[in-house]
């Protein structure tokens, strides 16, 4: 085993070495413009070997399992100008209730995929004949595995889940729109993706209009992660929380949000595509309360950076060279449908897919984004589709004092799972 | 390995097929103030194959480069399950060429130990310029690639590629205020292209603590002055990616608003995608596809002229390959993708750009840019307000959206400054993120664009 032989030599060669290996072995099945266009199969691998040598840390990463001696000799040399390790190899160890593994993702027919894909295309063009329908489904098995002095441990993950776009032109007006679905098993619900995109449409048909100013804006769950998505992913990584470049820095158990706001960081969610027993880093993953009622509660950590800040790594070290990053986040929800919390509203907007809302100055918590797709609300009703319009605001500030929390979560792509949510007073600036 | 690749390939029974094969070595380095936060060597060997029957497509990519033959006849299989309608692929003659990168001084001659010194100095002259610095990333990469290429039409290619490239990300903060400034070079030639920097990363850290004091932009619909940097993106973003054939060529309706000789914008305004501009981040002789690129008008005169195309795009709306079928990597297969994208010299100078612009805002460097067809919303680093034809003061949270179609309409003047960016950009599209691009541009002025303060 090339994984054995290099962490052989690299335990003699350093004080201290692990090596990560990750494989994965995707079916990508491509429908473009309406029809099968391309089937893949993409398998690959890659071996990191992190080695502590006189304090410090180097890597060393090969997708090439040929020679050992390289990637050794390579990780040392890195070492010689490497960080200084605030931490030590841990013994790899996972948390037993994390299930991530579905047996019949690996054995389900690519034909049945491109099946489901032409049973999305066909259904949806029922409805609007002249829709361009792009979906793409894949099914993916990885196998990660982490080996260091005190053993060695590996698990499986599978994912079944795909992306459907469907875009109408009219004249120089484009309407894009999108639902995504991720899965560990081969779940895909055709019936949801038809049901969404359809009401989607159907809403879009009309156009309306909205003036300069403030107003109360309703984010579905997709528009969450692209609105505050950002800020709050950076906001609660450890990694900037250590370096202070987090506005949350040092506020551990200060009520900064609103207190019917509970946010956690969960990669034990049964059969949840971002769960995992352990992280890349081979410590075992838990659920990390984020905010609770309010209260900034934790903040993710890995290896490195808890040891700089004398914490306790959270188990989100991911990546080959490990950094802090968040797997799935849990918004809990509060009460009222998405229709209810329209009804309330006297003007404003309710905001779907944006585009550009990352590129703010996201650790201030500023977000801005142009409305893709997005509609007007008057008197309780939404009357129709917005655009031209820019939406944007502070996430923090808007957080503390949040209109209304909805009741009903949902998944967005495996990696969000929240309530629609009413921000009050998000600034809306527009042409004309 | 020719031999071993052309093997794989004969007999084959599909009515294209190729495999490329890719061994690349990178390094990389990163710092976070004046710590070093990590350093590493990554070393990846991969290839794939790809085959269409019938105007389906099968890939398959893979890190093991041995029986090669079953990968060629899964990648047919596949192709035979998508098959539906007839291949269209733009006829290209043969091509046997080694390529090699024209490299005067080669960063793996460079030891490791100078590259980090160099790197020292660059966050230090960061770092001096205020104690309102409070973060200072600056990152260096290099990176040598071999891709070889082989074809059921009878091409073999080898290319070599070299790319070295730092940047520094720095911010400043006063009270609850932070600000950004950024910096990057690449170069495809050079190792001593990336040393002496001191003042670019200076200036950068000048840039965050000079916005701090900045005023928020007003939203509204102004007169707009891009810089090159922005206007290159500009151009990149909101145009660009629909010049992307495969975005128009199965879609009747984007065709008929992308029809060939259309008029996009005045005829002062010159657009051109060129890979065969040497030197450049996003240069290359042949494409993934064997395709020798070249220098490809888009707008002439304010007028459609072209797009970009892979071989199955052109051929399928009967137009010439443009060379412009590129992947990020041995595990992706090639989609059509700019180069070099810019917006040729004008003649207006600066000066009298402003000169009559009473009230306006001059868009300067950016942070970021995305487009969903005809909308774009894109993000200047910084911007000033234009006053009575003269530069005011300074702006933060400049944000320009807006339709493109109205946009590139909108342009009235078009500067005689041209440059290159010296940064280099990297492009992201149907999840193939990072491509080396190259955008140019002079300054350009839009007679109106929505600002959306932030």
């Amino acid at each position: 085993m090339f994984h054995r032989e290099v962490l052989e030599r690299a335990l003699k060669a350093a004080g201290a070495a692990q090596v990560y290996q990750h494989s994965s072995s995707n079916t990508p099945v491509e429908f473009k413009a309406n029809k099968l266009k391309t089937l893949e199969t993409k398998d690959s691998r890659s071996l990191t070997l992190q080695v502590i040598h006189e304090g410090r840390i180097g890597i060393a990463s090969t997708s090439k399992f040929e020679n050992p001696d390289w990637v050794v000799e390579a990780a040392v040399a890195a070492a010689g100008f490497g960080p200084e390790a605030e931490y030590e190899f841990p013994k790899p160890t996972g948390n037993p209730e994390v299930d991530v593994f579905d047996r019949r993702t690996p054995a389900y027919p690519v034909e049945r995929m491109a099946e489901t894909g032409r049973e999305i295309v066909d259904r949806l063009l029922e409805h609007e004949g002249e829709l361009n329908i792009d979906v793409g489904l894949d099914k993916e098995v990885e196998r990660t595995l982490i080996a260091g002095a005190g053993g060695e441990l590996a698990y499986e993950r599978t994912s079944f889940g795909g992306s459907v776009s469907a875009n109408l032109v009219r004249g120089s007006d484009v309407l894009d729109i999108y639902s995504f679905q991720v899965d560990c098993g081969p779940d895909f619900d055709v019936d949801r993706v038809e049901e969404e995109i359809t009401k989607k449409l159907e809403l879009a048909k009309v156009t309306a209009s909205v003036g300069v100013g403030t107003m109360p804006v309703v984010l579905t769950p997709m528009a969450f992660m692209i609105t505050v998505g950002p800020a709050l992913g950076a906001g609660f990584n450890g990694k900037m929380v250590e370096q202070g470049a987090s506005p949350l820095a040092g506020k551990i158990g200060e009520k900064l949000f609103d207190e019917r706001l509970s946010i956690a960081d969960d990669a034990t969610l049964y059969r949840s595509p971002q769960s995992c027993p352990f992280d890349d880093e081979g410590v075992p993953t838990s659920r990390v309360p984020l905010v609770e009622e309010g209260v900034v509660t934790n903040f993710l950590f890995d290896l490195q950076t808890a040891g700089k800040v004398g914490a306790s790594s959270t188990g989100n070290g991911y990546g080959a060279t490990p950094s802090p990053r968040g797997s799935a986040t849990v918004v809990r929800g509060g009460e009222g449908t998405l229709e209810e919390l329209i009804a309330d509203i006297e003007e404003g907007i309710l905001a779907d897919y944006l585009l550009g809302g990352g590129q703010s100055n996201v650790l201030r918590g500023d977000f801005g984004g142009n409305l893709l797709l997005g509609y007007k609300i008057e008197k309780g009703e939404i009357v129709g589709r917005l655009k031209d319009t820019l939406i944007s605001g502070n996430t923090y500030e808007l957080l503390a004092n949040i209109g209304q929390i909805g009741g009903r979560c949902e998944w967005v792509g495996g990696r969000l799972y929240a309530p629609p949510m009413v921000l009050e007073g998000v600034t809306v600036s527009t042409k004309g | 390995m020719r031999e071993r690749l052309e093997a794989a390939l004969r007999g084959v029974d599909a009515d294209y097929c190729e495999i490329r094969v890719e061994d690349a070595t990178s390094t990389h380095i990163g710092y976070r103030m004046r710590e070093l936060e990590s350093i590493g060597t990554t070393r990846a060997l991969g290839g794939n194959v790809r085959a269409v029957v019938n105007g389906g497509w099968g890939f398959v990519s893979f890190n093991e480069l041995d029986s090669l033959e079953e990968k060629v006849a899964m990648a047919v299989r596949q192709a035979r399950l998508a098959a539906q309608e007839e291949t269209a692929l733009a006829p290209v003659e043969p091509v046997v060429e080694i390529v090699p990168a024209e490299v005067a001084v080669d960063p793996a001659t460079v030891p490791l130990s100078e590259k980090k010194a160099l790197m020292d100095e660059y966050v230090e002259a960061a770092l001096s310029v205020s104690d309102k610095i409070q973060t200072a990333q600056v990152y260096y990469s290099d990176s040598k690639r071999k891709v070889r290429f082989v074809s059921s039409n009878g091409s073999y290619i080898e290319q070599d590629r070299m790319l070295v490239r730092v940047g520094g990300v720095i911010s400043a903060r006063e009270g609850g205020e932070i600000q950004t400034g950024r910096t990057s070079r690449a170069s495809t030639k050079d190792f001593d292209a990336v040393r002496g920097l001191h003042e670019e990363f200076a200036a950068a850290a000048r840039q965050a603590v000079d916005l701090l004091e900045a005023q928020p932009a007003r939203s509204g619909e102004f007169v707009v002055v891009m810089d090159p940097s922005l206007a290159g993106v500009f151009i990149h973003e909101a145009f660009g990616h629909l010049s992307e054939a495969d975005h128009v060529h199965e879609n009747p309706r984007m065709r008929e608003l992308l029809e060939l000789g259309k008029e996009f914008g005045p005829s002062i305004l010159n657009v051109v995608d060129s890979a065969a501009e040497p030197g450049l981040s996003g240069s290359y002789k042949y494409d993934a596809e064997g395709v020798r690129s070249r220098k490809n008008y888009l707008i002439q005169e304010g007028r459609l002229t072209g797009r970009l195309h892979s071989r199955e795009t052109a051929g399928m709306m009967g137009e010439e390959p443009t060379g412009n079928a590129r992947a990020i990597s041995y595990r992706y297969p090639p989609i059509v993708r700019m180069t070099n994208t810019s917006i040729e010299a004008g003649e207006t100078s600066f000066e009298e750009m402003i000169a009559d612009v009473n009230e306006g805002v001059y868009a300067v460097n950016w942070l970021g840019g995305q487009t969903a067809m005809e909308m774009f919303t894109f993000r200047a680093m910084e911007g000033f307000m234009i006053r009575e034809g003269k530069i005011a003061e300074r702006l933060r949270g400049v944000t320009l959206t807006g339709n493109v179609f109205e946009t590139l309409k909108a342009v009235d003047a078009v500067g005689d400054d041209f440059r290159w960016d010296p940064g280099g950009g990297g492009c992201g599209k149907a999840g193939q993120s990072g491509l080396p691009v190259g955008n140019g541009a002079p300054h350009v002025r839009l007679a109106r664009c929505v600002i959306g303060g932030v």
